[in-house]
């Protein structure tokens, strides 16, 4: 028994450990607004990508290839910068912050109607990206 | 318990203590590889360190708006020069009607390249004063509007909202004003001016003053605006 609970830590561990996790947290600010809070780890943003109809995907990415290409490109260089704020919006009502914590990118917003807290891994998201870009028909670049 | 049981029991823990140390010594020697990755990058000679574009907004009218912004100029540089949409292709900007008073900015860049330092050109308006001069290879230019006139705000009484003083410092070295206006008349090359940007290592680029708004735009090697 223990052995199956020390195995399957360790596997979860092992795929929490390869992609990172991703935290999304949205809290509405009115009396009986709702709050979500998830933590799934990166690993399943690809699988999801792998469980959803190729064909379906083909089609709703049909000419997005350099749009892909793009967002490939622009994760790639991010997963190398160090932790940095990359965007500060602070005003009386809103406050905005994107930044990069530990390999990832990180988006606060809060305004008078919600919180929001996002955190992906930019390993996942890249190859989320690379799935993608294999169903819409390769890279373009 | 059975034997058998107590044997699949065994090879059960013995599998996971396996997997355990396998996973320890993957991340034992990826930490280390980790943290070399990191200090060369954060002890790194100037030269090669990553260029930060940095701006910074301060509203202090109505809205009291705040605005950081810092980007690695590898990043901007690869995202510009891979986007082919609209009037972007490639790093080059094409502009159908661009009108500058008639005034040809690429053959002022050509001049004052490889002429001597020195103020070059002044516009003096009733409400508006330009000076163009080039200094130790850049390009200045300075600008003071006595009367910006607020356009946000169309329906607003003049008389409400007095003009305002404005003063646009803008340096840029003349190697990038060339190379931004290198190719044909309709078009802006800000990839290659990008490329030559990041041969500095720090430069201050844009301030914009005004009695409710500064704006400053720079470059240096630095992650943070401090």
């Amino acid at each position: 028994m223990i052995g199956k609970i020390l195995l399957g830590a360790t596997m979860a561990t092992a795929v929490v450990m390869k992609d990172g996790v991703i935290e999304v947290n949205v809290q509405e600010k009115r009396p009986d607004g709702s709050h979500v809070h998830l933590y799934l780890p990166g690993t399943v943003a690809t699988w999801g990508v792998h469980l959803a109809p190729e064909r379906r995907i083909a089609e709703h990415l049909r000419g997005k290839q350099q749009d892909l290409a793009i967002a490939h490109l622009a994760l790639s260089e991010l997963e190398k910068i160090p932790d940095a704020d990359l965007v500060q919006v602070d005003s009386p009502k809103e406050h905005v912050n994107v930044a990069i914590r530990n390999g990832s990118l990180v988006v606060d917003v809060d305004d008078p109607g919600e919180k929001v807290h996002v955190r992906m891994p930019i390993r996942a998201a890249r190859k989320v990206i690379e799935d993608l870009q294999a169903d819409a028909g390769g890279p373009s670049t | 318990m059975p034997a058998s049981q107590t044997r699949r029991t065994i090879l059960l823990a013995a599998l996971a203590l396996v997997a355990s140390a396998l996973l320890l010594v993957v991340l034992l020697r990826a930490a280390p590889a980790a943290q070399a990755a990191q200090a060369p990058a954060a002890a790194a000679a100037p030269s090669g360190a990553e260029r930060w574009l940095h701006v910074k907004v301060d509203s202090t009218d109505d809205r009291d708006e705040r605005v950081r912004v810092n980007v690695p100029l590898s990043l901007a540089r690869t995202v510009l020069n891979s986007v082919q949409h609209g009037k972007l292709d490639h790093g080059v900007v094409h502009i159908d009607h661009i009108h500058m008073d008639d005034v040809d900015v690429r053959g002022i860049v050509k001049a004052l390249k490889s002429a001597q330092d020195g103020e070059y050109v002044t516009v003096e308006k009733h409400d508006c004063t330009v000076h163009v001069s080039k200094q130790s290879g850049m390009l200045l230019i300075h600008v003071t509007d006595h009367g910006a006139a607020k356009h946000d705000r169309a329906d607003a009484d003049q008389s409400e909202h007095p003009r305002r003083h404005q003063n646009v410092d803008v340096r840029v070295p003349l190697e990038v004003a060339d190379a931004l206006f290198s190719g044909s008349s309709d078009e802006l090359n800000v990839g290659a001016a990008l490329d030559l940007l990041a041969r500095h290592e720090k430069i201050e680029l844009v301030s914009v003053k005004d009695g409710e708004q500064t704006v400053h735009i720079w470059m240096d090697t630095k992650t943070t605006q401090d």
